[in-house]
């Protein structure tokens, strides 16, 4: 016995050698040995080395391009993109053709998967396999911009013909300055959530629209005590949420009415100074609002685990008549969906209650020019630009290819074409929602638009304000999860009575309250 | 004289290499494979001491992604949990499967066992994703399944929230875990069973075993290799937890659900920039842990029964 | 297998024939317990308002679901790389953990325990993430499916349990065919695989579903639209907000295409999984041992 495992240790040194070997080699071999792995190693710090020098460069190009005026046509501009842009089943070797037919340009893009977007975007930037320009959510937009890895904008937006031509809102794009720099361009604003209410079940109980939070709760009751859909049976409540907090900024979109002017994360005050709003009173009442309005029943019994789907499936079905989701499209299909199975329903999307004020608009994803890239102006010009244009690139990335995605009859009407993936949907957009463009221009096709998609989106751009871009500090970002973590932990315990509001506020205080000091410190250091 | 020794030695083992020369050319190709897929980006295991981001390093920054792991206090839950949540499932598992197998082989109807066996396979061919949302919905507390019958039996009288009380998460875990995989666990021992020599039950019954004793002394033994082989090998996976857990908690039960890689993820998720250095020492950790806990059983077992598995 | 003598039939006849109820009461339980959840997602896919509850028939039955699974022209291609993959790869997993699994078995060949252990190690140490990919970028194999059919085909687990069947089988017949002078790849070829069948057909059907279920791999190292399987459309199909089903038309709630997507991807294995059960079923020395 104790041969054999003198024997298995001897293997195992064995195998670690060999294993090692090739390391040792590559961690002195620097000077170009002829071993496979060295060579590689040597071929990623060329990469590096080359990345590197590409963004020394950018000032350079930056002032040539403001001296001269002049911007060279790229002959293919490579971009990276998830799902929000139509996909090959939906014609998108159609919009390429149509894109370099505008502009000259061949479009080349990588789509990896939706879901793994990210992950693919941080792949790429390891392994030098860089695009031109690539979309990026808020979160990763503020960390790429302060790592030096996208191409400073501001120029050629401030000489764009699109910011010339004074229809573009501004506003949007000034907000995505970091420390006064623009590194990324939103061709539409980011959206956000709106309260949808199940309007027959008000008439059924003769309740008018809540506008203050009394009311709200008054209709909460009645949704869960008086029977709304009048079948006798006690079988709806209120509301349903996929969760009580968010699990990204803004947080408080799922129930805003009882969230109000509460903000569970780090935000600065309107004199300037930075708070933990998590530690504020403000949070404190949020919480003991979600807390009784849970153990009277008005919310979902299961909105700790609910997901977005078995929201909406909960919602078509009759369960429950609120529920607050994406402004704009979604109005149609959720009031399209609860007739299928009621058809006298009808939604009313709610302005903000009194103590809300007003809705969130989340932060958009941005379009970003990568510093490897080597003809960023160009990039801008051709690309970006296309985007916003007033014309022909912005009916292209708006509504697709004529012919393929909307047709226009000899009357000049327009029509929009099934989608070519799922036959018996209607295409509704290539990939800027119509709705949410940030360049003002004449849309044609903006008289066939759904009744309902346009209010309540009108109503949301009305009654919203954008979410703050939060750029974070070296701390906040190795320990946001951490703080995340332990707020949904409280949220979810204290709200559904596991645990008292003192209790765990008291417990934020314990565990997290050094750190929480310590980041807020920093952020008002800066 | 020694030096003949010695030479009729090595000759005798050189004979031997020669006599399995054709082996050795057949399991090239595995080593290729092994040395192409396994081994070179192995190399990559040195990263656990370094910082890496898309944008930073390599950089050489010696233990410090390991004191930073070490320090957290929510990795030691989940490091908790996955030892509990991991060993317990695998001995679950494989217990029923076992049984389940043993009674599927008493069964003496062909057409019967063969519908037996199709439809307790199913549930594994579902995704994770897919088991989660069905029960959800079976366990839901507004009128689920689950809750309406023990309702309406008396047992309870309010329903029960199963998949967000810290009490009942784990119970509920492990249920729906042997359900989406004992019958899938019984492939392979049903395998061997047909493996089993049937000259050996016929002897038995001549010898008068009735049907307990033939499992007993008969089957059951042949089992063994196999229920040894197939709980070492899924010790070395123990510390890999992660889809079934994901899609099945929330933060509501972090206290007794979250493992080592649902805390990696979430840490990984929320921050853009990724350190791959971290991650990797994570999975360092998690490998010496599984490497120690898979040589300590081989070794068990070759002092029990005089046999490891490799 | 029921030959035993008239004296001892008698004596147990009640004895068995309670045991047979037993079992049989226990598997329609396990039948039933097992059902249920599958019967619900099946009745689901047929009912237009599927929704949050149990019902055991739908309140009103369509295909639409189906309909939308089969007219949606993006299900298709991912349907073929996922048949391509599965196939390609079980041939490829089973070449290799059979040459494997036999090697491993020849226990006084010198460098077997080593061998043993560099495969072993790979099954418990991995590289990660980045490191893999950059291995693959330099082998070329992005947005191949080699970079998925490849490393799967190594499974230490399925190699061990295929030396473990071998082991099984009577060791008279290796030796008889030794006499007759074949040479180890003969052996393999014409004694060890027809004897094992029930093996093959179990660590096929194990590598079947793991290649048919991939998508981390593909998710990871697959970027071309062309070649994405049928796992990552029916993940977003589940998971994503903004999939096919959230907007299709209305009339059909999304639970219904959901739960028809999912009996799609079970299908191909109800289909093929008869024909590899009669190797389950049946004994493989039986008739071996007759020979």
């Amino acid at each position: 016995m104790r041969r054999s495992l003198a024997k298995k240790i001897l293997t195992t040194g064995l195998i670690l050698l060999t294993v090692l070997f090739p390391v040792a080699l590559a961690g002195c071999g620097k000077g170009g040995n002829n071993t496979n792995s060295v060579s590689t190693s040597d071929n990623s710090n060329a990469g590096k080395t080359e990345n590197n020098t590409d963004s020394g460069n950018k000032e350079a190009g930056a002032t040539e391009a403001a001296s001269t005026e002049e911007v060279t046509k790229p002959d293919k501009i490579t971009i990276m993109v998830d799902g929000t842009l139509l996909d090959k089943a939906s014609g998108q070797d159609a919009f390429v053709a149509r894109f370099k037919e505008i502009t000259g340009v061949e479009l080349v893009i990588i789509q990896p998967d939706h879901n793994t977007y990210s992950d693919q975007v941080a792949l790429a930037f390891t392994s030098d396999s860089v695009p031109d320009a690539l979309i990026l959510s808020n979160q990763l937009y503020t960390a790429y911009a302060t790592q030096g890895a996208l191409w400073d904008m501001s120029e050629a937006w401030n000489n764009s013909a699109a910011k010339a031509s004074g229809q573009m809102k501004e506003a949007n794009i000034e907000a995505l300055k970091i420390d006064g720099s623009l590194y990324g361009f939103a061709p539409a604003s980011g959206n956000g959530c709106i309260t949808y209410v199940r309007q027959d079940w008000l008439d059924n109980l003769g309740l008018s629209v809540p506008t203050t939070y009394d009311q709200y709760i008054e209709m909460l009751r009645a949704f869960t005590e008086d029977d709304p859909d009048g079948n006798g049976k006690k079988d709806t409540y209120g509301v349903t949420a996929a969760g009580i907090i968010g699990p990204e900024i803004p947080y408080t979109n799922y129930l805003p009415e009882f969230w109000q002017s509460a903000y569970p994360d780090f935000y600065q005050k309107a004199d300037g100074t930075w708070v933990d709003g998590f530690r504020e009173t403000a949070n404190t009442d949020a919480l003991g609002r979600l807390k009784d309005a849970y153990s009277k029943g008005y919310i979902d019994m299961e909105v700790a685990t609910n997901t977005t789907s078995a929201c909406r499936d909960k919602f078509y079905a009759g369960n429950t008549g609120v529920f607050t989701y994406w402004a704009g499209k979604w109005n149609m299909t959720l009031e399209q969906n609860v007739q299928s199975t009621y058809p006298d329903a009808k939604l009313t999307a709610l302005p903000p209650i009194a103590e809300l004020g007003n809705y969130i608009e989340r932060q958009p994803p941005v379009w970003a020019i990568t510093s490897a890239s080597k003809n960023p102006e160009g990039v801008f010009k051709y690309l970006i630009e296309s985007m916003v244009d007033g014309g022909d690139g912005q009916m292209l990335w708006t509504y697709g290819v004529e012919g393929v995605h909307y047709e226009k009859d000899a009357s000049g009407t327009y029509k929009q074409l099934p989608d070519p993936e799922v036959p018996d949907n209607t295409f509704l957009s290539a990939h800027i929602d119509p709705v949410l463009t940030t360049r003002q221009w004449e849309d044609p096709l903006y008289s066939i638009r759904d009744e309902r998609v346009k209010t309540s989106a009108e109503l949301f751009q009305a009654n919203s304000k954008i979410a703050p871009l939060i750029v974070p500090t070296e701390t906040m970002s190795a320990y946001m999860a951490t703080l995340l973590d332990a707020r949904s932990i409280i949220v979810s315990k204290v709200v559904t009575g596991d645990m008292s509001v003192e209790d765990g506020i008291a417990q934020y205080e314990k565990e997290q309250g050094a750190l929480s000091d310590s980041i807020v410190a920093e952020l008002n250091s800066k | 004289m020694k030096l003949t020794t010695k030479q009729l030695k090595g000759n005798s083992r050189f004979k031997k290499i020669w006599k399995y020369r054709w082996f050795y050319v057949m399991i090239i190709p595995v080593i290729i494979l092994s040395l192409m897929f396994f081994y070179y980006p192995m190399l990559g295991i040195r990263f656990a001491f370094f910082e890496y981001t898309p944008f930073k390093g390599p950089n050489f920054k010696g233990f410090a992604n390991f004191e930073e792991l070490f320090s957290n206090h929510q990795f030691w839950i989940a490091f908790k949990n996955t030892i509990i949540i991991s060993t317990t499932k695998l001995v679950l598992t494989t217990f029923v499967s076992v049984v389940v197998s043993l009674l599927l082989n008493e069964v003496a109807n062909l057409a019967a066992k063969k519908f037996f066996q199709t439809l307790i396979y199913l549930p594994h061919f579902l995704s994770w994703v897919v088991v989660a949302s069905i029960f959800s919905i079976i366990l839901s507390p507004q009128h689920g399944f689950m809750n309406e019958v023990l309702i309406q039996i008396g047992i309870i009288d309010k329903p029960i929230y199963f998949m967000a009380e810290s009490g009942w998460w784990r119970k509920v875990y492990y249920v729906v875990n042997i359900w989406k995989e004992t019958g899938w666990g019984t492939i392979i021992f049903l395998a061997t069973l047909t493996g089993i020599d049937p000259q050996l039950y016929e002897a038995a019954a001549i010898d008068g075993a009735n049907r307990w004793a033939k499992m007993r002394f008969i089957t059951l033994p042949s089992l063994s290799q196999t229920i040894i082989i197939v709980l070492i090998l899924n010790l070395a996976k123990i510390m890999n937890l992660f889809e079934s857990v994901f899609v099945l908690y929330s933060p509501k039960v972090y206290d007794v659900a979250d493992v080592l890689q649902t805390y990696i993820y979430r840490q990984t998720l929320t921050t853009p920039l990724p350190n791959f250095g971290y991650t990797t020492a994570v999975g360092l950790f998690s490998s010496v842990i599984g490497c120690f806990m898979v040589l300590l059983c081989n070794h068990t077992s070759k002092r029990v029964r005089g046999r490891g598995i490799l | 297998m029921n030959q035993n003598n008239s004296y001892y039939k008698k004596r147990n006849i009640k004895n068995i024939l309670n045991i047979n109820l037993l079992i049989y009461i226990i598997f329609i339980l396990i039948t039933l317990v097992t059902v249920v959840p599958l019967l619900k997602i099946f009745v689901d896919s047929i009912d237009a308002t599927a929704n949050y509850g149990i019902n055991l028939w739908p309140n009103k039955p369509v295909i639409s679901g189906y309909k939308i699974i089969v007219s949606t022209v993006a299900l298709y291609k991912p349907f073929l790389v996922s048949v391509y993959v599965t196939l390609v790869g079980t041939l490829l997993g089973l070449a290799v953990s059979t040459i494997a699994g036999y090697v491993l078995m020849q226990y006084e060949m010198p460098g077997r325990t080593f061998l043993s252990y560099l495969l072993l190690f790979t099954m418990i140490f991995h590289g990660g993430m980045v490191p893999t990919y950059l291995a693959m970028r330099d082998y070329h194999l992005i947005n191949s499916l080699w970079a998925i059919i490849l490393p799967a085909s190594l499974n230490v687990y399925n190699t061990v349990l295929m030396r473990n069947f071998f082991e099984g089988i009577p060791n008279s017949l290796f030796d008889a065919a030794s006499i007759d002078g074949c040479s180890p790849v003969r052996i393999f070829l014409s004694v060890i695989l027809p004897l094992s069948k029930a093996a093959l057909a179990s660590i096929g059907l194990m590598f079947a579903v793991s290649y048919w279920n991939e998508y981390t791999n593909f998710t990871i190292y697959i970027s071309d639209a062309n070649l994405r399987n049928f796992q990552v459309m029916l993940r977003n199909l589940i998971i994503e907000d903004t999939s096919l089903a959230a907007a299709s038309s209305a009339g059909v709630y999304q639970n219904t295409v959901k739960s028809a997507a999912i009996m799609v991807a079970i299908i191909p294995f109800m289909i093929l999984y008869p024909f590899l059960q009669k190797y389950f079923v049946k004994g493989i020395n039986m008739g071996a041992v007759k020979e």
